[in-house]
């Protein structure tokens, strides 16, 4: 279906006629003061009280989304603003009735609050632990509408790893480490008291797989007001064990007491350009031979098969080792003359995406009341052809007094998003699957020779005469139309549908003693459909699949919170509450067409050629219930000690018999101390004008997944992992056997003891402030350990199972976060701010289960390498019998060098290679280092002259491992550019003659011959290859043998594509204009603000292999440490339009 | 708040529960599970297609054999884990799933377990094949409380142990009535078509028997020679391919999109010029014609595949070289020939009356029976061209003719194909090498046992050669080694060392040249 509307065009209009609103309601408003507050980085600040000095507060206004205001005042008069957490400011109204108010943030902290707890907010000074928060309007800047990709770089201890399958693909968001051995660490996300869990998403080592993303992209950064980051235990224990991994806690925007209606209106249009490949050679075309062969009858030059996959013998891609490109013409492989130049996928094949933007909020209230609706449509679509996600989100928040003592606040979130074909991460190169999903970028880089005309086949990669896919050497010479199909003709679509729901009913019951009862509700449900069309002749063959899955979840809290001053120095707050949650369940449908479709191109599953296969499996149910007693003791407004404690009960720990552990307790304390209320520190000479240290220990309980206590270890339908079996009367037959109760065949055995987990965490800090404030500095160390993980521990699989689930393990992360925050500059017209960030994680295994040393936590390469866990050692330890073998035999000279010898399976021409270590040494494996980060650093300069405001991020990573699929595949057929050496005299090539003549394209492996080599009857065992070829025992291997067998599937060495990852990028530069109120005025707006946001903009420093995407990992789980094409490097520039009516 | 505290148990118990476990299912699912879990399309594309058919010159890949192609590198030998991961792990549960049930019930469910017991015992044999010692008698106990690390049973006592089990499971199907027990039928994709059930069993674990009968000849012939005896004393023969034992499946079972689809292989010059030579009726099942018509089969010596001409008939635009005849693999096969994908049948031999016939020819060959081996030749010739001629219909191979009974007559009184005595243990070898094209792993075993085929036989192999240098066919799996740090390490260490003090061994455990303890030099 195609929109109706174009965006752009819709959301023209729509401002058109808001701007005509405007004029309509405030023309008869004379003398009407408005304007605009704003913060230091130039953005409005919303909820900023107005008033007239001297008169009553009925005179008063609170500024908008926008930092809007608007009010009757005399010119003279003096405008009083202020906000938590800033400093008041005055102002005078002019005689054009127009003023702007920079305010600064209260960096004294004597008023600064956060929000944090269960969303209330909390005096900075009072924290015992580290937090941070982010302003809505920050994450919007960004242009993206995944949060955790506008986090990245912006919070100490927040690492964050961009997904890369589109607009819809989510990003891994890792707060101080893995706490946890699972493959999910993203922490909590909490909209308003409506608790999300994020999933993992994405393909696994072995395949491809369509990132769709998790919830979070069916959020709508528009309505935050704020985001926090609660990292530490004594922060996020009160959310109980989803708040383990850190909890990030949204607050969205409300409506304000005002005149009229407040308008706000936000337009984004942004433009995402693939920019960088990975390092193409673009010398030599496709073939093997430097010279093209000459078809006798018409002169023409002939690209050679060797150019294709389909003549390469060992069964990898085409070469390209071939003849010069020199633009002239030559007769291609499907009998087309094409000039003779190398392809360019990023032109040939790429697009530009685009970011279409669109938020309307309306906003108002009285002193009982308030409401603000919203309408965000985005339309994204990315540099993959047929990609897009398409959301509506529609938020409604009202507030009401119901009495001096009850007041409402209810919110309602609908969002649906509709995402078409998100990119196959991970995977491709198979020429197998004619018309089988593969990643553009691997099968560019691998299948197709550097000649093959990409852009061609993206047109024409349908059979003409017989429809279907263009099959075949003469039809399809590099599987381009095979790669290039699926984009078009294998379409993923998915509509979600997120309503999230939540209601406070607020008491103040005393004047110290207030009640909260909130409850919530999150209903979800989607729809998938593969649609494949057949890619056989006559388009026989396509493929229909439907899933529908839905759940529905409900939290129910109520909190009684007291607040009472003991004397003049003490002051108590004190909270007892409770919540159950209640996961409700729902189902997963899945139906399948089999054996193709009877009327092509139709999806539909009756439509199906065989029976179709339906199956059913649910979404769990699962229940968790708490109270907690939390507060503070603050003694003369510098000591403050923290304290919680929560029991939780949880159904996953239950039995179906009735037994089970399943209530736990677990408490938290902290100490702050603003040391600078000392009366030393109170003369105004001190440099140091505000100090605060602070220290913390919490634990937090963690149970076992949904289901985990019942489902191993028992029966159930297979219908999932191995779908039905069709006999022989062409009948489906459903398969019961051991199985993890969601359809799969799972033979890991159960545990009737499991007990929950249980983390600490310990931290200290420091904040500091210097010179009035102007710099800053906020320090923290922590060290966090979790117990008792409850995980499932291979075994071997002759006992009869695969693995059993166990309490083990003590998993530690320990680590120290900077902030640090300086306003070099102030002056009236230009000030200068900044912030650097640096975070240091140090992810230990301490140990297992007794007897286990090693937990394999992620796979790359299929099973070729892994990242394990290992007891004593740190997180993610990369090892792989894939590495080079290193010598060890009776040459004692040669001890430690590369092995050379015969690989067991297939070496391209029968040419000695490099060996892998396992072939070398049976069972053994090499350790090639860790896939965690040593620091990431992130910094902010922000510039601000009169109205305008320029930021520059830059973040970076510095260390960790990145397994390279894309490497491989790349290098294998002499693709990429490190391929070139060796390949001509010119290029370091070696001259040798052989049976065929002489040849001026050899290497010679640096390495030892492994004992046992005989060649020719000369033992070479131990000698060095170079020593060989000296003797004519060898020749040097011509460079396309060498970098096949370096690479290729069944003799590479995958250590070489295992390599350090560090970056420093340029994350984003945004320039921003407020129009004066001299130009507003007119026209009736009360803030308009346009911003120039370039994002991504380009890695100042790398160092990942042969021009690879250093951001390319191919899901979000905790230990993802490879990619696999994923997408080329991309970029955004864009613009923005607010505008406050 | 309060009211939270004060919830029941139960209320966190019952939201736990897992709508979809069962905490028992009926034996039959198991069986069912097993059955279908036989035919593993990893094993049939890494172990079948791309090693043992190759090594056996059945085949070759699509641009020939590879000089390296004798080597046994990796991703081979799936049975081990489809054994322990579902075929005998599922059995295993059967007798417990049974010993949980009523006294009365568990009388109706004897001759499930003695069913259950002949086909797992035919996977460890399977496995043990080319693996030598694997853990059996410990083994898949983990899940009842038993060990975590089973120790390893020796081939030898592993077989004898398998042998006893088919005896006196054999023994109790024929002694239960059947009318009291309750059968698999629908859950056994086997033979649960057949009249008698039971009956179909008694015959397979008697063949079975002499099957393995075989495999010891040349470590103990007396040994062997009272199992076949005692065999043969019993009633219950397998007499026609209707006792074959065969799973079959449906046309959705192995699909051309998976790894059962075999177009990207070759059919192998001595099939296609044995076939050629004696218009051998199985041409046409296992092979397709070239365009143009006609068979052509690729060299199997990878220095004749890469001179110049193979390498230009590899990679020429039109296939000049047969192809497998791909229905006969995966039923479904669309050959855009117009008629769309196929809904046939498609078929995984496990022991067929052809086979039991070759052994019976084999035996009375080397004088262990005192049957006329010319009489079981021709049977088990007959069933094999019968059994592949029914399996090509049912496959809906296009444009398939039936084979007539005088083909088949025609086909074995040509010279070299009719039984010749002085050259009869080649001929019953050879055949039994044709009529194994969908259980390669049985022809590679008789290749160990016999030496044939060989490159004089009546269906003569091409010698291999790498530059000139012979290559050396591997004989068993190449073992691998645990890590250290495993908990089975150990035991594994115990059975690998047990098994080098035979010298036949090889060099080391992953040597695949290396023999197991029945493939004695």
């Amino acid at each position: 279906m195609k929109r109706t509307l174009k965006p752009t065009f819709a959301f023209a209009t729509l401002f058109v006629a808001f701007l005509l609103l405007g004029l309509a309601s405030h023309a008869q408003d004379k003398r009407l003061v408005t304007g605009v507050v704003r913060d230091s980085s130039g953005l409005g600040v919303p909820g900023v009280s107005v008033k007239v000095k001297g008169t009553a507060d009925s005179k008063g206004a609170i500024t908008d989304d926008a930092g809007a205001f608007s009010l009757h005042a005399a010119a003279g008069e003096v405008l009083v603003f202020s906000s938590i957490g800033y400093v008041s400011k005055e102002a005078t109204v002019g005689v054009n009735g127009a003023v702007s108010v920079l305010l600064l943030k209260n960096s004294s902290a004597l008023g600064e609050v956060v929000v944090t707890g269960f969303g209330g907010r909390q005096s900075t000074r009072k924290l015992s632990y580290s937090i941070t928060e982010v302003k809505g309007s920050e994450l919007v800047a960004a242009n993206n509408s995944n949060i955790g990709d506008a986090l990245q770089g912006k919070v100490a201890g927040v690492t964050i790893s961009q997904g890369t399958g589109g607009p819809s693909s989510s990003s891994r968001i890792q707060i101080r480490g893995n706490a946890r051995l699972s493959g999910n660490t993203e922490p909590l996300v909490v909209l308003d008291g409506i608790l999300l869990q994020p999933a993992t998403t994405g393909a696994d080592s072995w395949g491809t797989g369509a990132d769709y993303g998790n919830i979070i992209k069916d959020l709508n950064p528009d309505d935050y007001e704020s985001l926090t980051v609660l990292k530490g235990s004594a922060a996020s224990a009160l959310y109980g064990e989803l708040g383990l991994n850190g909890v990030i806690l949204i607050t969205t925007k409300k409506g304000h007491a005002r005149k009229g209606l407040g308008v706000t209106y936000n337009q984004t249009i942004s433009n995402d350009k693939a920019y960088k490949y990975p390092d193409l050679q673009n010398t030599y075309g496709g073939g093997l031979s430097s010279t093209f062969k000459t078809d006798p009858a018409t002169g023409d030059r002939l690209v050679d098969i060797s150019a294709s996959p389909y003549g390469n013998a060992e069964g990898n891609g085409g070469y390209s080792y071939g003849p010069q490109f020199d633009g002239k013409p030559v007769k291609d492989l499907d009998g087309r003359v094409i000039p003779w130049k190398a392809n360019n996928p990023l032109k040939d094949f790429f697009q530009t995406g685009e970011y279409i933007n669109s938020n309307v909020a309306v906003e108002g209230g009285n002193e009982t009341s308030t409401f603000r609706a919203s309408w965000t449509n985005l339309w994204n679509t990315s540099v993959m052809p047929n990609n897009s996600m398409n959301k509506n989100a529609f938020t409604l928040r009202a507030t009401h007094k119901l009495s001096s003592i009850l007041s409402l606040d209810a919110s309602v979130n609908y969002t649906s998003t509709k995402v078409i074909n998100p990119i196959q991460q991970g995977g491709g190169g198979d020429i197998q699957s004619i018309g089988g999903q593969g990643n553009p970028v691997q099968d560019f880089i691998y299948l197709a020779s550097r000649g093959a005309d990409i852009g061609y086949y993206k047109h024409n990669y349908i059979d003409p005469v017989n429809g279907g896919v263009k099959q075949g050497l003469t039809n399809d010479p590099y599987l381009l139309a095979a790669s290039i199909w699926p984009a078009y003709q294998d379409n993923n679509i998915r509509n979600e549908n997120v309503l999230l729901g939540n209601l406070d009913l607020n008491a103040k019951i005393l004047p110290w003693l207030t009640g909260l009862i909130r409850a919530n509700v999150q209903n979800y449900n989607d729809e998938t459909q593969e649609k494949y069309n057949g890619p056989n002749a006559g388009f026989s063959g396509g493929n229909y699949q439907l899933i529908e899955s839905d759940y529905k979840n409900t939290r129910f809290q109520g909190v009684l919170s007291a607040n009472k001053k003991f004397g003049e120095d003490f002051d108590l707050n004190f909270s007892v509450g409770g919540e159950t949650n209640r996961q409700l369940g729902g189902n997963i449908t899945t139906g399948n067409t089999v054996g193709g479709l009877q009327t092509p191109s139709l999806y539909f599953l009756s439509n199906s050629v065989s029976a179709p296969t339906i199956s059913q499996t649910y979404n769990p149910t699962y229940r968790y219930d708490a109270i907690y007693a939390y507060g503070d003791l603050t003694w003369k407004d510098q000591l403050t000690l923290t304290y919680s404690l929560r029991n939780d009960w949880s159904s996953s720990l239950t039995y179906a018999n009735g037994h089970g552990d399943y209530t736990y307790a677990y408490p938290s304390v902290g100490l702050a101390w603003v040391f600078t209320e000392l009366p030393q520190f109170k003369n105004s000479n001190s440099v140091l004008s505000y100090g605060k240290l602070r220290g913390s220990i919490g634990w937090t309980g963690y149970d076992a997944a949904a289901y985990t206590t019942n489902s191993y270890g028992n029966y159930g339908s297979l219908t999932v992992s191995n779908g039905t079996f069709n006999n022989a009367s062409n009948a489906n037959q459903t398969l019961y056997s051991f199985s993890d109760g969601q359809g799969n065949y799972n033979t890991t055995l159960g545990n009737p003891n499991l007990k929950n987990e249980l983390a600490r965490e310990v931290e200290f800090g420091a904040d500091l402030r210097f010179l009035n404030n102007r710099v800053g500095l906020d320090a923290a160390w922590y060290k966090k350990n979790s117990f008792n993980q409850i995980i499932s521990l291979p075994a071997d699989q002759e006992s009869g199972i695969s693995s059993r689930y166990i309490n083990a393990g003590n998993i530690q992360n320990e680590g120290i976060e900077l902030l640090l925050t300086a306003s070099p500059i102030k002056t009236k017209n230009f000030s200068w701010d900044m912030t650097v960030n640096f975070t240091r994680n140090v992810n230990k295994v301490i140990s297992l289960y007794p007897g286990v040393q090693n937990y394999q936590l992620q796979l790359a390469f299929g099973a070729d390498a892994a990242a394990y866990a290992v007891a004593g050692q740190t997180y993610g330890l990369v090892t792989t019998g894939y590495g080079y073998a290193k010598y060890e035999g009776k040459n004692s000279g040669a001890i430690g060098q590369k092995v050379i010898g015969a690989a067991p399976y297939g070496t391209t021409g029968n040419y000695y290679t490099y060996m892998r270590q396992s072939d070398y040494a049976p069972g053994t494996q090499d350790t090639l280092g860790n896939i965690m980060p040593r620091f990431l650093w992130g910094t902010f300069q922000t510039f601000t002259y009169k109205s305008f405001v320029l930021g520059i991020q830059v973040d970076s990573k510095v260390g960790g491992l990145l397994a390279s699929a894309t490497d491989q595949y790349g290098s294998e057929t002499g693709s990429l550019k490190n391929t070139l050496h060796g390949r001509n005299t010119a290029l370091g090539g070696l001259t040798y003659t052989d049976a065929n003549g002489t040849h001026t394209d050899g290497i010679i492996p640096k390495g030892v011959f492994a004992d046992g080599t005989t060649i020719g009857g000369t033992d070479v065992g131990g000698m060095t290859y170079a020593s060989a070829v000296q003797q004519g025992l060898v020749t040097p291997v011509p460079a396309y043998a060498y970098y096949e067998n370096l690479y290729q599937w069944s003799s590479g060495i995958r250590a070489q594509s295992i390599f350090d990852n560090s970056w420093v990028a340029l994350r984003q530069v945004s320039l921003g204009y407020n129009l004066p109120q001299s130009v507003l005025r007119p026209l009736h707006l009360n803030a308009l603000r346009f911003t120039l946001t370039g994002r991504n903009i380009i890695y100042i420093w790398k160092n990942a292999r042969d021009g690879i995407n250093p951001e390319g990992l191919y899901n979000n789980q905790a230990s993802a440490f490879a990619e696999g094409g994923g997408l080329p490097l991309i970029r955004s520039y864009g613009a923005t339009l607010n505008a406050s009516f | 708040m309060v009211l939270v505290a004060s919830c029941k148990k139960s209320a966190f118990v019952e939201a736990n529960i897992n709508p979809s476990t069962l905490t028992a299912v009926d034996p039959g699912a198991q069986f069912l599970f097993a059955s279908t879990a036989y035919a593993n399309s990893f094993e049939y594309y890494y172990d079948y297609y791309r090693a043992i058919m190759p090594w056996m010159q059945m085949t070759t890949g699509g641009a020939g054999n590879s000089p390296n192609f004798t080597n046994e590198g990796g991703n081979f030998n799936y049975r081990y884990g489809n054994f322990y991961g579902n075929v005998g792990l599922a059995l295993a549960d059967i007798p417990h799933l049974i010993s949980n049930m009523t006294a009365a019930q568990q009388a109706q469910r004897i001759d499930e377990n003695a069913i259950a017991t002949i086909y797992k015992a035919y996977y460890a044999f399977y496995v043990s094949d080319i693996n030598g010692s694997i853990p059996y008698s410990q083994a898949f106990e983990a899940r009842y409380g038993g060990t975590l690390t089973p120790t390893y049973d020796t081939q030898e006592n592993l077989f004898d142990s398998l042998d006893l089990q088919i005896k006196n499971a054999v023994s109790t199907l024929e002694a239960t009535t059947e009318s009291t027990q309750t059968l698999y039928s629908g859950n056994d994709p086997f033979y649960g078509g057949a009249t008698d059930q039971a009956l179909a069993w008694e015959k397979a674990g008697n063949a079975l028997r002499l099957k393995i009968a075989a495999r010891i000849i040349k470590r103990n012939s007396t040994g062997a020679a009272t199992i076949i005896n005692q065999v043969l004393g019993d009633a219950n023969q397998m007499s026609s391919n209707a006792d074959s034992w065969v799973l079959l499946v449906g046309p959705a079972f192995a699909l051309q999109s998976g790894n059962f689809n075999p177009s990207t292989f070759l059919a192998s010059a001595p099939m296609v010029n044995f076939f050629k030579t004696y218009s051998d009726p199985r041409l046409p099942v296992f092979f397709r014609q070239v365009t143009g018509g006609g068979y052509v089969g690729s060299p199997t010596d990878p220095d004749t595949c890469s001179d110049a001409y193979w390498q230009s008939q590899y990679t020429a635009k039109d296939t000049p070289i047969s192809q497998l005849q791909h229905r006969l693999f995966t039923p479904d096969y669309n050959e855009n020939d117009g008629n769309g994908a196929g809904t046939g049948v498609g078929f995984y031999p496990v022991l067929t009356y052809a086979e039991y016939c070759f052994l019976r020819a084999d035996f009375a060959f080397q004088g262990l029976t005192t049957d006329n081996p010319s009489i079981w030749y021709n049977n088990g010739v007959t069933a094999s061209i019968q059994f592949y001629d029914a399996r090509a219909t049912a496959a809906g191979i296009v444009g398939y003719t039936p084979v007539t009974a005088t083909q088949i007559s025609t086909y074995l009184a040509q010279t070299g194909i009719a039984y010749n005595a002085t050259i009869g243990e080649q001929q019953i070898a050879c055949q039994a090498y044709v009529d194994f094209f969908r259980q390669p792993s049985e022809a590679w075993a008789w290749w160990k046992r016999t030496g044939y085929p060989n490159t004089s036989t009546v269906l003569a192999w091409q010698p291999l050669t790498n530059s000139g240098t012979p290559l050396v066919v591997p004989r068993r799996v190449a073992l691998t080694l645990l890590p250290t740090s495993d908990a089975n390490y150990a035991n594994q260490q115990a059975a690998y060392t047990q098994m080098e003090t035979d010298p036949g061994f090889g060099s080391s455990p992953s040597d695949a040249t290396g023999r197991v303890w029945w493939d004695m030099q």
